[in-house]
């Protein structure tokens, strides 16, 4: 696949140093955020323990001497957790960038197709509404993931001859003002208070129920739509120029635009379905990368999905940490995290944001 | 490579904005199509370039364009248009470098060849240096000679331009002009500024109320009738040893 000529393994290297420590180091960084996040909780277990019980898990060391609960909290509940957060975060921000891409808008967020409050809807359904057996512990994804590809659905018949990026964000709000309309009937009509603040809670969002079942679910959807975008990175640029000039540079910029859609339509479908709705990160994360690095996705998406996972990673730790031995949504703290931070990089960015270096 | 337009006739919402065009633009010449406002030009270069549909038949080089799928297109044909995007920022040599998107398959990274062809396309215009600053960063005059360092990375030989002096002083406005009279394209440009287009063109295209007016070389097309006539304007014309010169008197 690399069309490049005559490049000798040690050349290679030489020339490409410097990107090779700071990858390095970032997947270090990364890697030890995780282990941070598996040793955090209301259980502690110590760093060593959770070295060894992970160890043991990958198939090295015999000796087992921690017990069976220890054991669940940190292979089934605490590390599949700080992947769904990595995976969230990156999944997430990605989805921002290529909806900010599509629409060639920076106020755009991967939300706004409406598949998100599509998703909500169906979970309030299934929460409220009893749409099915609320018993069953994957009946809520079902229900958000169901309102999801509906929500998609819809997107697709109003947007079927459309040539305008416009009409699409539009369509977009739309939809998510009309399943919000039914969550909040939903919600009017239950007579269970309980019921309302379950539906709440489920809508501020977490990544605390994440089991091995939906992490390859997840990182599936995540690592196509990723990689996915990363190979039409130019088409990305392109769209980012104009409808017009894309399409003169040889961009198929209809084809482009609905395959990103249903990329992210699927990614934001699978995380929402399985995490409620985590606000902020989508948003915010590709306007902090491309106000530091350019607008180029060939940088922008990999560091975007990057910065994305670190980021939500270390929020899920603070919502472990900071009320413990309660928990506070992670969208809570997307937002109490973020803005301050995004409150500072607009202030550093005296000039319009994005541009005008 | 040379453009035909061939009885062409574009209507928006079963309106007819302009009809039964016929224009010749020839191999290496600079052909103008001007005219005021809200005349048509721009719909005109649109079908040309491929967004508008219309009725008749634009001819690349003899094949019909219909044939010639977009990627295709945009190897053939470069367009500087103003679209401004001022929200995102690309580097100098970002910018340049999707010139050679028509080029590139999909898993097909920039190799070396590429690198090359965008330093050179940079050096040409005098930005080299200018690789590494944000594009938004830049002056109007830098940034045209960015575009057209995209356009040479393009490796076309065709070029249609839109009004592309508008934002630009007066020595940018010659500069581009003189650059790409240097680079021998074929050009088919709108154009407001009627004494730049009867400096620099080879044939100008008069269009009035959606239909061609007059067509010829700009002594014959810039006259004092058609100005009245097309432009409103009162105007004297001149012809001295740099080509025609336009001097306005007032409006009518």
């Amino acid at each position: 696949m690399l069309k490049q000529s005559k490049i000798l393994p040690k050349n290679f290297i030489q020339k490409n140093s410097y990107r090779i420590v700071v990858l390095f180091l970032a997947l270090s960084f990364l890697l030890g955020l995780i282990l941070l996040s598996i040793t955090s909780g209301t259980v502690s277990i110590d760093f060593v323990k959770v070295m060894d019980i992970l160890k043991y898990h990958i198939g090295f060391g015999e000796d087992v001497y921690w017990s069976k609960v220890e054991d669940m909290v940190v292979h089934d509940l605490r590390l599949p957790r700080a992947l769904l957060a990595c995976l969230a975060g990156a999944g997430l921000t990605v989805s921002g960038v290529a909806m900010q891409a599509s629409v060639k808008n920076p106020l755009a967020d991967p939300y706004i197709l409406g598949v998100s409050a599509g998703a909500s809807a169906g979970a309030t359904a299934v929460i409220a509404a009893d749409l099915l057996d609320i018993t069953s512990e994957y009946s809520i994804s079902l229900g958000a993931f169901g309102g999801a590809i509906l929500a998609m659905f819809f997107l697709f018949i109003l947007n079927k001859n459309n040539k305008d990026s416009v009409r699409l964000l539009l369509s977009g709000c739309v939809i998510s003002i009309l399943c919000s309309s039914v969550t909040s009937i939903i919600m009017f009509m239950a007579k269970d208070k309980e019921k309302i603040s379950s539906v709440v809670f489920w809508l501020m969002g977490s990544v605390a129920d994440a089991n091995w079942t939906m992490i390859p679910i997840v990182a599936v959807v995540v690592v196509i739509g990723f990689f996915t975008m990363v190979i039409y990175y130019r088409q990305l640029n392109a769209l980012l120029l104009g409808d017009e000039t894309a399409h003169t540079l040889g961009v198929d910029i209809n084809r482009v635009r609905k395959r990103l859609v249903v990329l992210v339509a699927l990614m934001v479908g699978a995380i929402v379905a399985f995490c409620g709705m985590i606000g902020f990160v989508g948003f915010v994360i590709p306007h902090i990368v491309r106000s530091l690095l350019g607008a180029n996705h060939k940088i922008v998406l990999p560091v975007s999905a990057y910065v994305g996972a670190i980021f939500l990673l270390l929020c899920d730790i603070v919502a472990k940490v900071i009320v413990a031995p309660e928990e506070l949504p992670i969208g809570i703290v997307t937002a109490l995290i973020g803005a301050p931070f995004f409150i500072y990089i607009l202030g550093k960015n005296k000039n319009s944001f994005g541009s005008g270096k | 490579m040379n453009l035909k337009m061939d009885d062409v006739t574009i209507k928006i919402e079963n309106e007819k904005i302009v009809q039964n065009i016929n224009i010749y633009v020839p191999e290496n010449k600079f052909v103008g199509l001007v005219g005021l406002n809200g005349t048509g030009k721009s719909t005109i270069l649109k079908a040309a370039y491929g967004i508008n549909e219309y009725d008749g038949n634009i001819f690349l080089d003899s094949i019909n364009i219909k044939k010639i799928s977009t990627k295709e297109m945009a190897r053939k044909l470069a367009v500087l248009i103003q679209e401004n995007s001022n929200d995102f920022n690309f580097k100098v040599e970002d910018v340049v470098m999707l010139g050679r998107l028509p080029y590139k398959k999909l898993f097909e990274l920039d190799n070396t060849e590429d690198q090359q062809i965008v330093n050179s396309a940079l050096e040409y215009v005098g930005m080299l240096d200018y690789k590494d600053r944000y594009f938004n960063s830049l002056s109007g005059g830098e940034k045209q000679r960015v575009l057209i360092a995209r356009v040479l990375a393009q490796k076309c030989s065709l070029l249609i331009l839109d009004e592309p002096t508008n934002h630009l002083d007066v020595k940018n406005q010659f500069k581009l002009f003189e650059i790409i009279k240097e680079l021998n394209f074929t050009v088919l440009a709108v154009l407001h500024d009627l004494n730049m287009a009867a400096r620099f063109c080879d044939y100008v295209y008069v269009l009035k109320e959606g239909r061609i007016y007059s067509e010829g070389v700009p002594a014959k097309v810039f006259n004092k009738d058609t100005l009245k006539e097309v432009f409103g304007m009162e105007a004297d014309v001149r012809k001295d040893g740099r080509g025609v010169c336009i001097e306005y008197i007032r409006s009518v």
